[in-house]
């Protein structure tokens, strides 16, 4: 039995890679009618919560339907000499920590992203008797440690093929060095649908990222289906059945948090939100207005009035409308890519500002001021892109309590947390997954992607969150994000462009540095990689190959 | 050519909307047609409807072509990409066909009645002039399609596929014009009368797929097959072999695959290679085998190591053994391993029906050949350079592809950088695909070849480096090729007008490292079918290349949902917002 250095490789191929680790080569196998049971002490034995009793129905089920194999030229087989009786697993233990009523796990998906870490936090213990036990402060932590399990077995094959581990014994402690794991996914540029989207979380729970950043709304649709302002979707969405209704949202965002996912929805605003035009034209400033390059970085053209009193009282209706929808304590408000010409150029706009004696900027800030009140009026905290901290002066209404998501470039973490804000790393140079599919507006001969090739998880997963970031300011540094910018995507590619790659982005934020201190090493990573992405295709999932197949059974043999 | 104004003879009603498609300039057809004329005015397929072929001795094939094609158009669901979602050409809601088409007639205008997969036996230039067809849609009764022949009436018919939309029943669609419609659902094609006179440019349209690095399951092949020929693909590239796997069930060799496949279910049998290869036939498709040699062969030395140079060696990067592990090439200075792959050779190339068969060449590495002791001692013996033992295992090897009449198909190093390979005959057809500017030296040369270069068709660019390698490195040919990047190649770039009839087409190849049954589909739709267009249609409409990519936006959008209807992964290449707005997305709008 042996501990290995966090940065040395495991035998373990379990994403994210847990941060500590001690493994055996002792086979053992699942029983045939293996189940798994809650510790006779535990106060869950009294009051199971319904998410938790799910999750432990779902993991036993998983488990047996399980086809996935070792990944090595003898698919496992190494492990198996015939004739060889294993040890069979019967039970999984589970018990939980302290007294009390137990939470559910959707409770703890939902609390303040500094109180995560511990939350997530489980202890996993497998014997070379047999005995399996997963222990935790709390639902979600069991959740967390449920979903290691999972990842611990291979399927032998063969004639009575059955599940096996071939590390024991296996000692895990685990917990994420980040509370915030994310991916963002627009769902304004292209259409998904609900079943799309719950098989993404479906698969972000297998690596336990833990927020999805639902950019639900932008300029080129508004699939919102709000109760108290239904003109929106009804004039905004693609077509009535491209509409996410309310209640439909909020069994996606049970779904989410019952998998330990927190959905923290934006809308955008007060640019990217021209299509409101087609149900309030007044509202908005340049709607489709051409040349679009000139009054936007993309068509159509068209943002909120915001320096108008009427239009800033209509967004805060629409915001408390929209906030009691979900469960999150953050609500994201955008505030990315606001176009000045526009603006100036709109005479509505320009006679508000000469009548209220305002610069532009001060009436961002007021309409900030404004909206971001309601947002804490329900108690949850604003979500903002970086352009809100640094590109429109030092707003006042931009409190310090604000979390803030770094795009346009890695570099510009700093400028943030300098000025004292917690961030979210989600910079385009590390983490859009839309890069490199090459230009998509028209133009003779085409065009290359804005922001340069294509992000391969190797590329994400040698970034450092901590680079330029003074000791001090550390703590600021939330998590990491991967984006998926829907311009070149829909239902038909949304699983080869997110998977496996986010897995890189899950594991960068959940294992952290590691002993060697970042960057991680992608080589040590590429056979978990290998693995996660085989267990997600034997999941139903179309997540792309990173090597061939030759490479991905021989780990080692194929690095430069 | 000039448009036919059928305003005059359209009932007045229609001209109460006002709608683009008075300046109907193109048709939703991908390839779009050499030449056509188009109306103003929808038709409707009438519920009788039926596709009929007069006359005896038709060939099985063109009624199972039949058979799919009207099963499809039944099963369209695609609707006609604008806000509206084609409710515009309609305005009388409670009533909206007034015009039904009862009938397609495919009709033969000669005595020759052989079957669509029997035209893989003709020679590409002979091929082409049967692709040829005449297509009528008029308002109301039968249309027709004239064609010399089977796969020309087959073409006719895909193209009379292509051109249904579907307008749905009330209270289905969206849009509140469409709400204003009583009836039920209907399948148009808004621009009746139609005229379409088309035949291609280039008789060589292809796909390569890699099925070496990852196995694809047949049925991935066969809907690969159905996706080209609905954008009139002729050409299938099978690189059925490389040095990570050799699926390839050859009865006399059976060890090669039973050692080499990455498993037993990772297999081809040559009854699965020769049904597809009619699969393919069929549908107007000649596909043919590519054995990749001498290079790209180390799975060969799972059951044959002695055959195998540097076979299993470490260090494929840092000893310069290959362009990617593992590294191994066949021993091709020993003539005893000429002539044992001779006879794999002569096995392979009984199962292909047309005409041609790939013995590949690329990326022969030297170092790996220099650093093996058995391929000195041969060349010592027989003092000979590397570049003289290559030409005497080419000349052995291909004898098997000449004896059966076939020609061969090289990658462009077999005639432009391993010397004077005088084994290669003057009739081989050569893939240009290191560079694009390289077609000049392959025309030089006297060869016919095909554009297939990695700067303007290698679908696998832009996915990112894949070799382990700490902060990841970009893809060796990035960036990612658009399918407007491929679009507006030029053909005959770098040509002189005499060396444009060597010119046989050009090729779009997935080379599959980064590819497998879980994304051939979104890699390679609806991309791959810039290269359908640039290689049928010929020159844009201003008579000359490049083709105009901005121009064919609307139709690329229109193609890749219809892709999608049809269950085709071929993903969006714009917005939602953007494909229902033509124009709205350009750069100068």
């Amino acid at each position: 039995m042996r501990s290995p250095a966090s940065n040395e490789t495991t035998p373990l191929r379990v994403v994210p890679r847990p941060t500590r680790v001690t493994t055996g080569e002792t086979v053992l196998r699942l029983s045939g009618d293996f189940s798994i049971d809650i510790d006779n002490s535990s106060s869950l034995k009294s009051s199971i919560p319904r998410d938790l009793e799910q999750a432990i129905h779902h993991t036993t089920a998983t488990l047996h339907k399980n086809r996935h194999r070792y990944l090595s030229p003898q698919r496992g087989a190494e492990f198996l000499i015939s004739g060889t009786q294993h040890t069979e697993i019967q039970k999984l233990i589970l018990s939980l920590n302290g007294n009390g009523k137990p939470r559910s796990i959707a409770h703890d998906a939902v609390l303040p992203v500094e109180d995560r870490v511990a939350a997530e936090r489980y202890e996993l213990e497998l014997a070379t008797d047999g005995s399996a036990h997963i222990e935790a402060d709390t639902s979600l932590g069991l959740y967390r440690g449920l979903t290691t399990f999972q990842q611990l077995f291979f399927y032998s094959g063969g004639k009575d093929g059955f599940q096996y581990t071939p590390h024991a014994p296996i000692n895990i402690e685990d917990q994420p060095a980040f509370g915030w794991r994310a991916v963002l996914l627009d769902t304004s540029r292209n259409w998904f649908g609900e079943e799309a989207l719950l098989k993404m979380l479906d698969t972000m729970a297998l690596i336990k990222m833990n927020v999805f950043h639902w950019h639900i709304t932008d300029s080129n649709s508004w699939p919102l289906g709000l109760d108290d302002f239904p003109e929106l979707a009804g004039k905004g969405a693609y077509s009535p059945e491209e509409v996410y209704q309310q209640k439909q949202i909020q069994k996606i965002v049970l779904y989410a948090n019952a998998r330990g996912i927190d959905v923290v929805p934006e809308i955008d605003m007060p640019g990217h939100t021209a299509i409101i035009a087609e149900s309030h034209p007044e509202l908005i400033a340049g709607y489709q207005r051409t040349p679009f390059v000139k009054y936007a970085h993309q068509p159509p053209a068209g943002q909120l009035r915001f320096a108008d009193d009427k239009v800033t009282e209509w967004t805060k209706g629409l915001l408390q409308s929209a906030v009691t929808v979900f469960s999150s304590p953050y609500f994201g408000t955008g505030g990315d890519e606001l176009n000045t010409t526009c603006m100036m150029e709109d005479e509505e706009t320009a006679t508000t500002l000469k009548s209220k004696g305002w610069t532009l900027e001060k009436a961002l800030d007021n309409f900030t001021e404004q909206t971001h009140a309601v947002v804490r009026a329900n108690k949850k905290t604003p979500l903002v892109w970086q352009e809100m901290v640094l590109t429109h002066g030092d707003l006042p209404s931009v409190k310090k309590d604000t979390l803030v998501s770094i795009w346009i470039d890695s570099k510009d973490a700093a400028k943030v947390l300098a000025k004292g804000f917690r961030i979210v790393h989600a910079a385009a140079d590390y983490f859009y997954l839309d890069q490199g599919q090459g230009g998509w507006l028209g133009e003779e001969g085409g065009g290359d992607s804005w922001q340069g090739p294509y992000k391969s998880w190797q590329k994400m997963y040698s970034f450092d969150p901590y680079k330029d970031v003074e000791e001090g300011k550390r703590k600021l540094v939330m998590g990491g994000q991967c984006s998926l910018w829907a311009e070149q995507t829909d239902e038909t590619n949304l699983e080869t462009v997110l998977w496996p790659r986010a897995a890189a982005v899950a594991e960068l934020f959940w294992t952290g540095a590691g002993a060697e201190g970042y960057p991680r090493s992608s080589v040590e990573a590429f056979p978990r990689m290998h693995d996660v992405r085989f267990r997600m295709v034997d999941r139903g999932v179309r997540a792309i190959p990173l090597q061939p197949y030759w490479s991905a059974l021989r780990p080692g043999t194929t690095n430069k | 050519m000039a448009m036919l104004n059928y305003l005059s003879i359209v009932l007045p009603a229609f001209l109460l909307i006002p709608l683009v498609r008075g300046q109907n300039t193109t048709i939703n057809l991908w390839p779009e047609p050499k030449t056509y004329t188009a109306g103003n005015t929808p038709v409707c397929i009438a519920d009788d409807f039926k596709i009929n072929i007069p006359g005896d001795n038709v060939p099985q094939d063109l009624w199972d072509a039949v058979g799919r094609a009207s099963s499809r158009i039944w099963n369209t669901k695609h609707e006609y990409l604008s806000v509206n979602w084609g409710a515009e050409f309609f305005n009388d809601f409670s009533n909206p066909c007034e015009h039904y088409l009862h009938s397609l007639d495919l009709v033969f205008s000669s005595e020759n009645r052989n079957s669509i997969r029997s035209v893989v036996k003709q020679q590409p230039v002979e091929r082409m002039a049967l692709e040829q067809y005449n297509l009528t849609i008029p308002l109301n009764g039968s249309a027709t399609v004239i064609a010399t022949n089977a796969l020309g009436l087959y073409r006719g018919l895909t193209s009379f596929e292509g051109l249904w939309f579907y307008l749905a029943p009330p209270g289905q669609g969206g849009n509140t014009m469409r709400k204003r419609w009583s009836g039920g659902e209907a399948l148009y094609a808004p621009w009746a009368p139609y005229e379409i006179q088309d035949a291609p440019s280039f008789p060589w349209r292809s796909v390569l797929l890699d099925t070496s690095r990852h196995f694809y399951p047949l049925q991935d092949l066969r809907k690969m097959l159905d996706t080209m020929a609905m954008v009139k693909m002729s050409t299938f590239q099978w690189h059925i072999t490389d040095s990570q796997s050799f699926p390839l069930e050859l009865s006399d060799y059976p060890e090669l695959a039973n050692k080499g496949a990455y498993s037993p279910a990772r297999h081809y049998s040559e009854q699965d290679v020769k049904d597809l290869i009619a699969y393919a036939a069929e549908r107007g498709i000649e596909a043919y085998l590519e054995i990749d040699s001498p290079g790209h062969t180390a799975s060969i030395g799972e059951s044959h190591p002695e055959y195998i140079a540097c076979f299993d060696y470490p260090g494929w990067a840092t000893n310069n053994l290959a362009n990617e592990p593992p590294p191994g090439q066949l021993r091709f200075a020993d003539p005893s391993v000429s002539n044992w792959f001779k006879g794999v050779l002569a096995n392979a190339v009984s199962l292909v029906e047309g005409n041609f068969f790939s013995t590949g060449g690329d990326e022969i590495n030297q170092n790996c050949m220099l650093n093996d002791s058995l391929t000195m001692e041969k060349l010592n013996a027989f003092n000979w350079t590397l570049d003289q033992a290559l030409n005497n295992f080419t000349a052995i090897s291909q004898e098997a592809i000449h004896a059966v009449n076939k020609t061969v198909v090289v990658w462009e190093e077999m005639v432009d950088a391993f010397g004077n390979i005088t084994a290669i005959h003057p009739d081989t057809v050569v893939l240009v695909w290191i560079d694009s500017s390289h077609n000049r030296e392959v025309a030089n040369r006297g060869f016919r070849f095909v554009h297939a270069s990695s700067d303007y068709f290698y679908l696998d660019c832009g996915q990112g480096e894949w070799i382990g390698e700490n902060g990841g490195g970009n893809s060796w040919c990035d960036p990612f090729k658009t399918w407007a990047h491929m679009y507006s190649f030029d053909p005959f770039g770098n040509l002189t007008e005499a060396q444009e009839s060597q010119v046989l087409g050009g090729q779009a190849s997935l080379w599959s490292e980064q590819t497998s049954s879980a994304n051939i589909e979104v890699v390679m739709w609806p991309r791959t079918a810039a290269v359908a267009e640039l290689f049928w249609s010929g020159p844009g409409s201003n008579g000359s290349y490049p083709r105009q990519s901005v121009e064919a936006i609307p139709r690329m959008n229109d193609l890749q949902a219809r892709m999608v209807d049809r269950g085709v992964n071929a993903e969006p290449i714009q917005p939602t917002w953007c494909a229902i707005r033509p124009g709205a997305c350009n750069f100068d709008s």
